[in-house]
């Protein structure tokens, strides 16, 4: 199966004044689409640092990231925002809403930079909603909802401008385990039911237990933990 | 413009800070406004004098005598001489306050023709000893028509029976249209029936005014009459009309330095205020800058969010204040020309410049919270919790 996300060779180090911290080692890692991954590892790892790299907020040091068959590491600012703006959905563990704006004025943000119509956004907005089950809370503001409808309107938002790949780290990481199964369900649907091709960071097997594969970042390295079967 | 929620509501953000800047912003283009309303106003009075109308007066200010003028009619490149008097009255009560020039008719209209008024009533005037034609908006206010007989008690102006009541036949109005005098509550009367009537200073006018063939020539005319009577007991001082009207400016400041003064320290000041304002509302949102840049803003969008911010919240309020400033200037300027001070408006320019002005204050101050939104990086914003 093609590969939606090939790194190879990937070193990433941060320099902080004198001292230089090498966080990612010669990394390779190839996604094949429609897959939802799961890296787990232990705090400080770099299970975040890769996940930026994937979703292209940072560049690698060095080594090629091809994503959708773009080389990303090769764009300009400009053009990676662009990219990213019609790739990559991304989840936070922290919701990421803007707090002025209600749950449907978050989700159509990704739509403004698109040239659809208002209409055409308002109607997206609205499959949106009702994909994530908050119709009835369209107008509630983030400090509105509870953490897990607040992490439903940002999948919504990640989803709206119907992104090839998902990127989510700990997405349930500050959720009860209630929510938390609510939002891994949806994730493990849109996998399941649109191909949505899915990266996760989490520290809970069980919430990595919803993905198809599990691989652990350990030392700057990945080690395949199982392979499952898509079903 | 999809974009223009997002802006107003980053300008609301912070309600009270915003209502504070508004206010803050809004009370100095006021102040703009109504400064650059009277100044206009009063350069405008200024260029409306004219070059080759001459203005003899005594440098004492003591009144001319009448006796001059055939002098003055002789000196070679004048072409008409017309005089005039001056008192002030007013009109049933204290609060009517009117500014009475005695006329030589047969000229004045000759050399004045920005004042505007038929033949007929023109003609009228001419040939009614106690007749007297009222400013056009005078004569609203006061409520008053052709054929009403005025009587106006003159502050400065005894007459020989002992009185101060002056009683005119109202012949009709004149308008000076386009002129900061229009609203002057004026009245003409004829000078003959003046000095005829009035107790002291009788033979004697306040200025002369000479229409001159070449305005080149205004300074040697100017001259040639003042050396005509540098020896008598009332000696002139003549210059042009917009050098006189220069010249009562004068008196009262240099009014060009104070409103630029004025007006500079409060811009200075604005600047200060809406940058540190604009800065402090950029770092408590850098989260949501990288947020939006996470989901594909640029960073040249990101900036350009900041900048149309900062120009919506400033442009608006500076228009805000604007409008005020042109709503209040001719208010004011009704009132204070009862008292005989010219009318204000605020010409468009002046709005413009004003516009202007806010915009560039808007670029200036959201400078440097533009850069920071433009070099904000995502992975380190995000990582700040
Ligand atoms: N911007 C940065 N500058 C310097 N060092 C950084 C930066 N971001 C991350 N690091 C370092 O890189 C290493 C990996 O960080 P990263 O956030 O990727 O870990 P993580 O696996 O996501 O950890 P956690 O499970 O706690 O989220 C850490 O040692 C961290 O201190
Ligand atoms: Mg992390």
């Amino acid at each position: 199966m093609a590969s939606l996300v090939s790194l190879h060779n990937v070193i990433k180090r941060y320099v902080r004044g004198k001292q230089t911290i090498e966080v990612l080692h010669q990394l390779d890692l190839e996604v094949p689409a429609a897959q939802f991954l799961a890296l787990m590892g232990p705090s400080g790892s770099g299970k975040t640092t890769l996940l930026n790299l994937i979703g292209g907020l940072d560049r690698p040091t060095s080594g090629e990231i091809i994503v959708a068959g773009e080389h990303i590491q090769n764009l300009s600012s400009g053009q990676l925002a662009k990219w990213r703006a019609r790739h990559v959905g991304f989840v936070f563990q922290f919701y990421n809403l803007m707090p002025m704006l209600s749950a449907e004025r978050n989700i159509e943000l990704p739509l403004l930079l698109t040239s659809l119509s208002s209409a055409q956004r308002k109607r997206n907005v609205a499959a949106a909603l009702e994909l994530v089950g908050l119709t009835s809370h369209a107008k509630h503001k983030p400090a509105e909802l509870s953490g897990g409808q607040q992490q439903r309107v940002a999948i919504a938002r990640a989803l709206i401008a119907d992104p090839t790949l998902l990127v989510c780290d700990e997405p349930t990481g500050d959720l009860d385990r209630a929510s938390a199964g609510e939002i891994l369900g949806l994730l493990q649907l849109l996998n399941r039911d649109q191909q949505k091709t899915i990266v996760m960071v989490t520290h809970d097997q069980k919430a990595a237990d919803y993905a198809s594969r599990i691989l652990h970042v350990d030392k700057g390295q990945l080690i395949e933990a199982a392979v499952k079967s898509a079903a | 413009m999809k974009f223009f929620r997002l802006i107003w509501i980053g300008v609301w953000r912070k309600k009270v800070r915003t209502i504070f800047t508004v206010l803050s912003i809004v009370v100095a283009f006021l102040l703009f406004g109504m400064l650059q309303g009277i100044d206009t106003t009063f350069k405008q009075l200024v260029n409306q004098g004219r070059l080759n109308v001459l203005i003899a007066t005594n440098p004492a200010g003591l009144p001319l005598p009448l006796a001059d003028l055939s002098e003055i009619e002789a000196v070679p490149g004048i072409t008409r001489v017309t005089y005039r008097s001056l008192f002030i009255g007013d009109y049933q009560s204290l609060r009517n306050i009117v500014i009475v020039l005695p006329v030589d008719s047969d000229n004045f209209f000759a050399e004045n023709p920005m004042f505007s008024l038929s033949p007929a009533v023109r003609a009228a005037f001419l040939h009614a000893r106690t007749g007297a034609l009222v400013a056009q908006s005078l004569a609203a206010r006061l409520g008053l028509k052709a054929g009403d007989r005025i009587p106006i008690h003159a502050l400065n102006a005894l007459k020989k029976d002992g009185t101060s009541d002056w009683a005119f036949d109202l012949v009709g109005t004149f308008d000076i249209p386009d002129s900061p005098i229009r609203d002057e509550p004026i009245v003409l009367m004829n000078y003959a029936y003046f000095d005829t009537a009035r107790a002291t200073d009788t033979g004697t006018v306040q200025m002369y005014q000479m229409m001159i063939a070449d305005a080149s020539q205004a300074a040697s005319i100017a001259n040639t009459i003042d050396n005509l009577f540098a020896n008598s007991a009332h000696r002139t001082h003549t210059e042009t009309e917009r050098a006189n009207a220069q010249g009562q400016l004068a008196q009262i400041g240099d009014l060009d330095f104070f409103v630029e003064a004025i007006v500079a320290a409060a811009f200075a000041t604005l600047l200060l205020l809406t940058g540190s304002t604009l800065m402090q509302a950029f770092r408590e949102r850098t989260h949501e800058f990288a947020v939006m840049k996470t989901l594909g803003f640029t960073d040249r969008g990101v900036s350009a969010l900041v900048v149309s911010e900062a120009v919506l919240l400033t442009v608006g309020a500076a228009v805000l204040g604007l409008l005020i400033a042109l709503a209040l200037l001719p208010a004011l300027g009704t009132v204070m020309a009862r008292v005989g001070a010219p009318g204000l408006r605020l010409p468009g320019i002046v709005f413009a410049i004003g516009v202007g002005f806010a915009v560039l204050l808007a670029l200036a101050s959201a400078l440097p919270a533009a850069w920071r939104a433009q070099r904000l990086t995502i992975i380190d914003a995000l990582a700040v919790r």
